[in-house]
């Protein structure tokens, strides 16, 4: 680009003002700069039109019905001062994290077994559309029965939640598999074993993480809702003791750091798949729920 | 000087697909060929797309079983995927995630060799197909002709007793496909593997073949094998403007395109 306004500059007559040769020059250089500031600065303006409209607007109503955000950060801070919310925080991180991890190991053994066998696909189909398209947090109160109240149910929620989508993109992934290296890997003798390893779970990985990034947006609905419904500890149970005591504030507090514990296990996930699978990019991949 | 050992022996062979929801249907996609091939020949199959070339060679391949006869390597009936097959395919099929040398790797039945035997079998074929330079290379960074040069290295590399080609150089340009058969022919005329070739272009077929087995369609079958009385391996150059080689490209033309 610079290059090329430089050609520019070169082919005016000598004769004309230089000066202004020199202003038309900086103007073009800056263009593309520009346009990424602009196009930025319109994305920090939105942000903070948002806020002032939201605090203009939860100044004029019943703070129990709204709180404004200068509220919202000052309920933040005290509840990092009190003590309550670094604890709640890597609670919830730890529910996430065991369930979530739980939940991948089960979904993508599950997927590799359908995807290469259709005995398996055929048995296992059922289950997993009818799972997979039911609102499963209703169960909420039978795993309790179960595993009785704690984190252990809090676990199984998120993993009940999360382990669809991972089986089921995983599958998809592994029968995607092109013929001809399924053709390839016959010629040459490979065992099954090595086609699972070498050619079907490599051509899985983007779809595996394409369903993993899904079901962490799912594992992360089952901890927020079973610490709300089951234990009343961490994120789920601040803004669950919040609620009922008609504080506003607090609530959308830990809402929103509830959410940051979704983009940091979102951010994990990239990360990882950068490491393990440089060549799978899962942007162009079709993902199932 | 004694005829040269029958490698492969296609005996009656026929592909008879039922076809389901047909209920007595049945689709012929080849009917009674019967083919015998030297040790070291060259064999290309040609015809019109539906004639069963493909079909031909996926059955000695053992990729698919014949539905009736039987096909036998070295005396061995073909039961499955023999041992020491080599194939290349239409498209590279090599794995993505996997360097040049590792999807040679990949194929090479290691048994009772040590690590270094293991490399210096992959460093032989890289040198054969004069891909030395980009052992270390992902497929994706390679062109369309590179990718299949790596195909015939991977299919080199098990030193196997048959190669099978299926239209491998289909995909390329009229130049880079004319460079690389020059260079498969050069590479085959030094180890002297039997090979057979699926093609459907006539001039590739002439410039390969000991013999050209031209196939009909509808159901597919036999319809002539044409001897190509010339030595190889040739060179492009030999091969334009020699009377032999116009004669033999002529008939063959006229055959696949039906003109009798």
């Amino acid at each position: 680009m610079a290059a090329n306004t430089d050609q520019v500059a070169a082919t005016k007559p000598v004769g004309s003002s230089a000066s202004r040769d020199e202003r038309a020059r900086r103007r073009e250089a800056a263009a593309p700069a520009r346009k990424i500031f602009d196009q930025a600065a319109l994305q920090v303006l939105s942000v903070v039109v948002f806020l002032g409209i939201w605090q203009i607007a939860g100044a004029h109503v019943n703070p129990i019905l709204l709180a404004t955000p200068t509220r919202v950060w000052s309920a933040f801070i005290s509840l990092i001062q009190s003590g309550a919310l670094g604890p709640a925080f890597l609670r919830a991180m730890e529910v996430l994290g065991v369930g979530f991890a739980i939940a991948a190991v089960i979904g993508i053994l599950v997927g590799i077994l359908m995807g290469r066998s259709s005995i398996a696909r055929r048995i296992l189909n059922p289950y997993v559309s009818f799972f997979q398209a039911t609102p499963l947090i209703a169960l909420t109160p039978l795993v309790v029965i179960w595993t009785g109240i704690g984190f252990s149910a809090e676990v199984v929620i998120t993993v009940l939640l999360g382990v669809w989508s991972v089986i089921i993109n995983t599958t998809e992934g592994v029968r995607n598999t092109p013929r001809t290296l399924l053709d390839m890997a016959r010629v040459y003798h490979a065992s099954e074993l090595s086609v699972v390893r070498n050619v079907a779970v490599p051509n899985a990985v983007p779809y595996i993480f394409a369903g993993l990034r899904i079901a962490l947006a799912k594992a992360l609905i089952g901890v927020i809702i079973g610490e709300m419904d089951i234990s009343l500890k961490g994120l789920g149970g601040l803004i669950q003791n919040a609620g009922d005591a008609f504080q506003t504030a607090p609530l959308l507090a830990a809402i929103i750091c509830s959410s940051v514990v979704g983009v940091i296990g979102t951010i994990i996930l990239e990360v990882l798949r950068r490491r393990i699978a440089p060549w799978a990019d899962s942007s162009d991949v079709h993902t199932k729920v | 000087m004694s005829a040269p050992a029958t490698c492969i022996a296609v005996r009656d062979v026929s592909k008879i697909y039922e076809r389901p929801g047909h209920r007595g249907e049945a689709f012929t996609a080849l009917t009674n060929v019967s083919l015998d091939i030297a040790e070291g020949e060259f064999i290309s199959l040609i015809g019109a797309s539906g004639c069963g070339k493909t079909t031909l060679l996926r059955m000695i391949s053992g990729l698919i079983p014949a539905s009736t006869g039987e096909i036998a390597i070295n005396g061995k009936r073909v039961d499955g995927v023999p041992d020491r097959i080599g194939f290349v395919f239409q498209e590279p099929a090599l794995l993505p995630w996997r360097s040049v040398r590792d999807n040679l790797a990949f194929v090479l039945r290691r048994k009772g060799m040590s690590a270094e035997q293991v490399q210096a079998a992959i460093d032989d074929k890289l040198r054969l197909t004069n891909l030395q330079d980009f052992a270390g290379y992902y497929p994706q960074a390679l062109s369309g002709g590179m990718q299949q040069r790596v195909g015939l290295a991977r299919a080199l590399v098990g030193d196997p007793d048959v190669l099978l080609m299926d239209e491998p150089l289909s995909a390329l340009d009229a130049f880079t496909r004319r460079r690389l058969q020059e260079d498969i022919a050069g590479i085959l005329g030094a180890i002297g593997t039997t090979t057979i070739l699926v093609t459907h272009d006539v001039d590739e077929a002439v410039f390969f073949s000991d013999r050209i087995v031209v196939m009909g369609a509808s159901p597919g079958s036999v319809r002539e094998i044409v001897n190509v009385p010339l030595g190889r391996p040739r060179r492009h150059a030999e091969i334009v403007g020699n009377p032999e080689a116009a004669k033999v490209r002529d008939h063959v033309l006229s055959l696949v395109l039906d003109l009798h």
